[in-house]
């Protein structure tokens, strides 16, 4: 578990785009969990 | 002003008529000329009343604005005086913003952008029959994000050993190191060293801040029977349907090849064929299916072939593996719960190993099916109103391992049960202790205990 503080905006792009390749997320949910992290941080 | 005047004066008129008017007037209805210079007078010393009144409203007014006049001249002073004062202080920011400004714009490295993650280890184990040490270990993990679509993604481990006295060394290993491109919004491919995408653990579980206990279920471990990496390409991606979900990963890779030689491993699969020592590929992949988001049930499969140099035989290889984990906060207990289950067969077609007895074994040939598995179930209670209760961790996995019992190994059957405690002194750094037992046929059995610190960085 990570903080969202923990990476900046254009960080979290980097990891979750890793999570979406890892993980098999669809396109939306990639979306959706950057935003989620960019409006948290 | 002549306004009011006039109005004053035809006031004072009226009222000097209506006086008069009461009064007994001549007869004939005429105004002496005495009474006439009277009325003028009056009417004089009036108007003159009012001047003079007017005069000093107007005095009075003069100097109040003065007075304002003055203030506003003495703010001006002031405000004067706080931006000298406050120049230099302006001044040092304004230089510092243009530094910060400068930092970020090199900070900029054109449209890629770069990530440093990974995570960091430091254990100790006690297991019976061995000597107890403490281990440590770093995991950086290396993330370029190339464009909208394409990634490239890197894990190094620097691992202490010691082979032997006086032979202490650093372990450099490279996890894994690939490139992939999203096609579309359902497909991705790439190519690289990979973890395998065959049941779970491999992919998702086996980094020490993410894994609940400190080391590996039975068949990721020194009597492997699954793939923790492989070399080659993928496609993979998910596809949302309703309300449920379905993913796949698919992939070709060098695949294992068979230990012939050493009678302690004669039959077992080395994963870690890198560099294909044939033109034989393995294919395989890994197909989930999600009902709910909080469950996913999955099945995965390898299959090869192998021939190792000099063994003169060509062996068919399928793995196959059943996976299913839920993962929920539920209100009912006040915490998450996890529950992780892998089950894993190995079905390697059957050769004649030291064929000519030259390694002093053979010639021997057995049933060569391996299987095994593990059921983990972890509960932290994360809606208790105590921290030190909230950052707790309550862990218990119980894992199996089958091997053939002809094999000259001499490992044939092994079975664990582990407790454990962890405490999550922050969000990605836990602190786990664990005690194993260990119950092995064929060998002794060798219970343990086990501690590490991790954290993910």
């Amino acid at each position: 578990m990570r903080f969202p503080p923990s990476y900046s905006d254009a960080q979290w792009e980097v990891a979750v785009h890793h999570m979406r390749v890892r993980a098999n997320l669809t396109a939306v949910e990639h979306k959706r969990i950057v935003e989620f992290l960019k409006e948290a941080n | 002003m002549k306004i009011q005047i006039l109005l004053a004066a035809v006031f004072l008129l009226t009222w000097v008529g209506v006086v008069y008017a009461d009064d007994e007037l001549p007869d004939d209805r005429y105004v002496s000329r005495e009474e006439y210079e009277k009325l003028k007078s009056d009417f004089e010393s009036v108007v003159e009343s009012l001047k003079a009144e007017l005069q000093d409203l107007k005095k009075g007014l003069s100097t109040e604005q003065a007075q304002k006049d003055k203030t506003i001249e003495a703010l001006r002073t002031d405000v004067e005086t706080m931006k000298q004062q406050r120049a230099p202080a302006v001044a040092d920011l304004q230089a510092e913003l243009q530094s910060v400004r400068e930092l970020a714009e090199q900070s900029v490295a054109g449209s890629s952008k770069f990530l440093i993650a990974g995570y960091g280890t430091a254990g100790f184990t006690d297991r019976e029959g061995k000597d107890s040490t403490f281990s440590a270990s770093v995991n950086p993990l290396f993330l370029w994000k190339l464009g909208d679509n394409i990634l490239f993604e890197s894990e190094l481990e620097f691992e202490v050993e010691k082979e032997d006295v006086g032979e202490a060394e650093t372990h450099v290993g490279l996890e894994y190191a690939n490139v992939s491109i999203i096609l579309n919004d359902y497909v991705t491919v790439g190519a690289g060293k990979f973890l395998t995408p065959f049941a779970i653990f491999s992919e998702r579980l086996h980094p020490t801040w993410i894994n609940k206990l400190p080391d590996f279920p039975l068949p990721y471990g020194s009597h492997r029977i699954a793939p923790m990496s492989s070399v080659g390409v993928f496609v993979r991606g998910g596809i949302s349907v309703k309300s449920t979900k379905f993913n796949y990963a698919f992939y070709a890779s060098n695949g294992p090849t068979l230990f012939t030689e050493d009678p302690a491993k004669a039959g077992s699969l080395d994963f870690k064929d890198f560099e294909d020592l044939n033109n034989n590929k393995a294919t395989g992949g890994r197909v989930g299916f999600l009902p709910i988001p909080e469950i996913e049930v999955a099945y995965s499969f390898q299959f090869g072939r192998s021939d190792p140099e000099e063994f003169g035989q060509d062996v068919a290889i399928l793995l196959q593996a059943l996976d299913f984990s839920y993962v929920r906060y539920l209100e009912s207990v006040g915490g998450i719960l996890d529950i992780r289950v892998e089950w894993i067969w190995s079905n390697v077609e059957d050769a004649v190993f030291d064929p000519n007895g030259t390694e002093g074994f053979g010639p021997l040939t057995f049933d060569n099916d391996r299987h095994g598995g593990w059921v983990q179930v972890a509960y932290r209670p994360s809606g208790d109103s105590n921290e030190l209760i909230r950052n707790l961790e309550f862990v218990s996995r119980w894992d199996y391992l089958d091997l053939p019992n002809d094999a000259p190994e001499d490992l044939e059957e092994r079975q664990r049960w582990t407790w454990g405690i962890n405490y999550w002194i922050y969000p990605s750094t836990v602190f786990k202790i664990a005690y194993q037992l260990d119950d092995r046929v064929g060998e002794e059995d060798a219970n343990a205990l086990l501690l590490q610190l991790a954290t993910g960085f």
